[in-house]
């Protein structure tokens, strides 16, 4: 128990001195497992880990998924999204945020990615609604919030990673974030509700489209929403596995930008270049997780605390809420990929203990990096925008998104207490 | 050196990304529509997968896309943080040196064994000594980052479109 604890203590030592979190994470796990185990055995499985994690079939999801969201996000796709979004509810009170939230939705049937859903939304969304007269904390909160649904509509690279790194399945793991990702959609707004009921003035209504424009908007966005129904609906049948889905995907993807002409030479290495370098990224710190989960499983520390949580007869349920409570509050400062890397091997054996399905804890995962990624002070998605948009303090910023993060906060709560949600479209998989 | 690196890590990184999309397709059409697969399939995909996360792993170095905590940064003094950046790089060339001596090792062990590939017959040892090659011309571009003027040093990523999550 206490190498493990030592151990964890200099991962964040290491992080704090600003050491990369998948250097820190792979040198405490080398070191931790040589200590234990010795030294030539320790360095036959760093360059083993390394080995297999490389030449690995399966994880060539990854970067398929991350190219086909690139792709997209080039062909100009969120433009058209949004505006079909907008010719329908356009209207409304806030609806150009009611609007920018579904079309974070659409763009994140494509996109797993948060960041790049809230980058991409922020170049279209945020101008019509500067134009409008939006309040900068509603238009900025509601980009922020929506961009995180990016993770949780599949395809999503957090859902991906966790499939990975517990050995669960990636379809049905997908299948799962569905629901909940309505139910985020529903709760954003409803906050966008609430926050133009009490401030009108922050989201005045747009002008009413007519029948023939919201026809005309619809028919812009049939490519993407084919190439939707292909790779998940594929995926979801038993078609193809993830894997093959992503490749169909990214290559859908490819030959809608060409067919848009969005795409010169010039783009087109650069699409897959950054591609390949968040690959990279991820790896890294993947392989570097894998080191330092080798060591975690080789203490006594999982076992101890799994015995120690039984014995405290807590209700299971209070158990994962405690874990969530845990999360939500590092996920604040934390960066929440390598939050969930170093958390896993602690807390997943515990909660497959307990009974529960590991599909809904990896949707609750996904749920609490959506709240981590927009809660200040350290939020990727609030550092992305406070970059992208210029003209904005990011005091403005952190101050529209708290109840963003609240609604996220009530979904996580009822996943928590209503577990098919998440439970109910995975079942009908095989 | 730092254009000569990103051009050709670059470049491998791409086509074999590419390779990688247009293989899928092609072997799952081929296997869904034709019930014929493209011989290999699996294990090329594989190989492509190598050399995308090994020559992407400099870029990433490159750009200084790695995952920092860097909330303390606003704390030190930019002499100390100088200090401190040189500090980090140094750890980093240890650790990426360390793994790629280790992977020179297992490619010098696979090669004698003749360990290859199930179905095409590709001899390993190669990949693995690229693997080890592309991790060391990381290692350099730390040793780059510790050599050149403490100035022109970026703190962070350059492009904050791009992330983990």
């Amino acid at each position: 128990m206490s190498e493990a604890l030592i151990g964890f203590a200099a991962v964040f030592l290491l992080a704090l001195l600003r050491i990369p979190l998948a250097f820190a994470m792979g040198l405490v796990g080398f070191v931790g497992l040589g200590l234990m185990r010795g030294w030539p055995a320790t360095m036959a499985n760093a360059a083993q880990v390394v080995y297999d994690t490389g030449f690995a079939y399966t994880l060539s999801v990854v970067p398929l998924f991350i190219l086909m969201g690139n792709f997209v996000a080039r062909a100009g796709l969120a433009q058209e999204l949004f505006r079909a979004a907008y010719a329908f509810i356009g209207h409304l009170r806030g609806g150009l945020a009611h609007a920018t939230v579904i079309a974070c939705a659409g763009f994140g049937a494509i996109c797993g990615s948060s960041i790049a859903t809230a980058a991409t939304m922020a170049k279209v969304a945020y101008p019509p609604m500067k134009k409008l007269g939006y309040a900068d904390y509603l238009s900025t909160g509601v980009i922020a919030a929506g961009g995180t649904l990016g993770i949780m509509i599949p395809p999503s690279t957090i859902l991906v990673i966790y499939g990975i790194v517990t050995e669960t399945h990636i379809g049905k793991l997908f299948a799962a974030g569905v629901l909940p990702g309505l139910l985020c959609v529903m709760l954003l707004m409803a906050g966008i509700a609430w926050i133009t009921w009490r401030d009108p003035a922050a989201g005045p209504a747009g002008k009413r489209s007519s029948w023939a424009e919201r026809r005309a908007a619809l028919r812009d966005i049939w490519g993407v929403a084919l190439l939707v129904v292909v790779v998940l609906g594929g995926i979801y049948g038993g078609v193809f596995t993830a894997t093959e889905g992503a490749g169909i995907g990214a290559s859908g993807a490819f030959f809608f930008a060409l067919a848009r002409r969005t795409l010169t030479w010039k783009i087109l290495r650069q699409v897959l270049v950054e591609s390949a370098r968040t690959t990279a990224m991820l790896f890294t710190i993947l392989i570097a997780a894998m080191m330092f989960s080798g060591f975690i499983n080789f203490t006594t520390m999982p076992g101890d605390l799994k015995e120690w949580i039984l014995h405290l007869g807590l209700s299971p349920l209070m158990v994962v809420g405690a874990m969530m409570l845990i999360y939500v509050l590092l996920g604040t400062i934390m960066e929440e990929l390598s939050m969930v890397l170093l958390t896993i091997p602690v807390f997943f054996p515990i909660v497959i203990s307990l009974g529960f399905d590991p599909v809904w804890f990896g949707v609750l995962i996904v749920l609490v990096v959506q709240i981590g990624l927009i809660s200040p002070p350290v939020g990727m998605n609030l550092f992305v925008l406070n970059s992208l948009l210029k003209g904005v303090p990011l005091s403005q910023i952190f101050r529209g998104v708290w109840l963003f993060v609240l609604a996220l906060v009530i979904a996580l709560v009822i996943v928590l207490e209503f577990q098919p949600i998440a439970l109910w479209l995975p079942g009908f998989m095989k | 050196m730092k254009q000569a690196l990103t051009t050709l890590c670059g470049t491998i990184a791409a086509v074999a990304l590419f390779a990688l999309m247009l293989l899928t397709l092609v072997d799952v059409g081929g296997r869904k529509l034709l019930s014929q697969s493209v011989p290999g399939s699996l294990e090329l995909t594989e190989l492509l997968m190598v050399a995308v996360i090994f020559a992407g792993l400099p870029l990433v170095s490159l750009q200084g896309e790695h995952i920092v905590f860097d909330s303390l940064d606003r704390l030190l003094s930019p002499a100390l943080r100088r200090v401190q950046q040189w500090l980090v790089d140094a750890l980093c060339v240890a650790a990426l040196g360390g793994l790629a001596w280790l992977m020179w090792a297992k490619a010098g062990e696979m090669a004698s064994y003749g360990d290859t590939t199930a179905q095409l017959l590709l001899p390993l040892g190669p990949f693995v000594r690229a693997m080890s090659l592309l991790i060391a011309v990381t290692a350099l571009v730390h040793v780059m980052f510790m050599l050149r003027p403490a100035d022109s040093h970026s703190a962070g990523a350059e492009d904050p479109e791009q992330g983990a999550l």
